[in-house]
């Protein structure tokens, strides 16, 4: 018994202790967003790098996901609606599921497999060889350097690619299936765009946002936990990965809850 | 007026001391360390490191930059290392990358900590040629007092208390 309150006692001070650190990183980020060293050319150009990392380097498989699940998409959902002769809705269906749930997610997951993991190691390695310090002892702000122009890519990446996601799936997906689909190009695009509001693009914009600032800067955090032994590192790599699947699914929710 | 010291101390606990306090101050004025502890950056190539802190600093163009590190890097024979990685340098050339990028980031001091510690022993003499050749206004290099007969030669250096040169030179 006594065990199982220590468990309990440690896992709450653990979490508490997460939160804590977390909010006062968001705020530094907040406020490292002030910074003028920020304009700095050589912060832009690893803002441009991570850019390059981040969002263009995983194009090709990123465009293969997408068509495959516009063929699910567009294909699937469109021929069970003509079906049932509600194509009227095929806009409203497709607009609610790709825009609003499916692109930003999808966007989350991928980014989480392939970038969040890298940085979460990089960080994590960089602070393990105390390289961090070197940056501290040249008098250059990690954060400004290092952490800021990170998660700010995280965001543009994750805003660019969810809004790749939903033009390839759809136009992809009804252009492999056009000929097993009994509606025109023109009334699909027509439908969509009359399905289309405000509320869709402001939780669009919203879920893109936090998703991008939750996907680089939970990884950072986590990596920084790390002391000097390399045991730390998949430690680090494993919380980070479990906070960002917590952090996805919050954002879910949020989505929802708007 | 000589303006390079000699610093030596007895245990390490004093030198990881000591390396802590210059380590708070070098975050919030300019005083360039080289040492082990602060080592060059794995991800970087060895210009990105060199000019990091110019860039960062100085906002000195890529251009104008480059042109420096390679002149600079010609002067120790390491030209072909402009675009190397940490992990493809020697002892001795990863301490004149870090020397390098101190010297970039323009500090009033420059201070080598243990640079005994940094390279094997068959680099002894090019460290020495370093040392005479090398033109450091404002430079101090600690190290271990058993390490003493290694400096007695460089009579461009003085013997200083740490404390004192902290609270005279470094208005600590």
């Amino acid at each position: 018994m006594k065990q199982i309150i220590q468990k309990l006692g440690s896992s709450a001070i653990e979490t508490a202790l997460f939160y804590f650190g977390y909010f006062s990183f968001t705020l530094n980020f907040l406020k490292g967003c002030f910074n003028s060293h920020l304009l700095n050319p050589s912060v832009k150009l690893v803002f441009v790098r991570q850019i390059y990392f981040t969002g263009v380097q995983i194009i090709p498989m990123f465009s293969v996901i997408s068509i495959v699940l516009g063929l699910a998409l567009v294909g699937g959902l469109t021929s069970f609606l003509v079906q049932f002769g509600a194509q009227d809705r095929v806009g409203e269906v497709l607009v609610l599921i790709t825009i609003k749930h499916l692109a930003p997610l999808v966007t989350a997951i991928l980014l989480t497999l392939r970038s969040s993991s890298a940085v979460t190691a990089e960080i994590a390695l960089m602070k393990m060889n105390r390289e961090i310090n070197t940056l501290k002892s040249l008098s250059i702000n990690p954060f400004v350097y290092l952490y800021i122009p990170r998660i700010l890519s995280g965001i543009v990446c994750m805003g660019a690619l969810a809004t790749i996601f939903v033009y390839i799936s759809i136009i992809g997906g009804y252009l492999i299936l056009s000929f097993n689909l009994n509606i025109s190009f023109d009334f699909l695009i027509q439908t969509i765009f009359d399905a289309f509001n405000f509320r869709i693009v402001l939780v669009f914009l919203i879920k893109v946002i936090l998703l991008g600032y939750f996907t680089m800067s939970i990884p950072i955090y986590s990596a920084l936990q790390v002391d000097n032994a390399v045991t730390e590192i998949p430690i680090a790599l494993l919380k980070g990965m479990l906070r960002l699947f917590y952090a996805i699914i919050l954002v879910t929710l949020i989505g929802e809850l708007i | 007026m000589i303006n390079n010291y000699l610093i030596y101390y007895p245990k390490s606990s004093l030198r990881d001391e000591w390396e802590n306090v210059l380590m708070g101050y070098a975050n919030r004025t300019k005083i360039g360390i080289v040492s082990k502890m602060v080592p060059i950056i794995g991800n970087l190539s060895v210009a990105e490191n060199i000019l990091v802190a110019a860039y960062y600093h100085h906002k000195v163009s890529y251009k104008e930059g480059m042109k420096l590190v390679i002149s600079d890097l010609k002067k120790f024979g390491m030209e072909h290392h402009v675009n190397s990685r940490s992990n493809q340098l020697n002892d001795f050339e990863t301490f004149i990358v870090k020397y390098l990028q101190v010297k970039y980031l323009c500090p009033e001091w420059i201070v080598f900590i243990s640079p005994r510690r940094m390279y094997v022993a068959d680099y002894e003499d090019k460290f020495h040629e370093f040392l005479r050749c090398e033109d450091i206004a404002k430079s101090v290099i600690i190290e271990h007092e058993s390490n003493r007969e290694l400096f007695s030669d460089m009579k461009e250096y003085t013997e200083k208390d740490f404390n004192r040169w902290a609270t005279q030179d470094l208005k600590i």
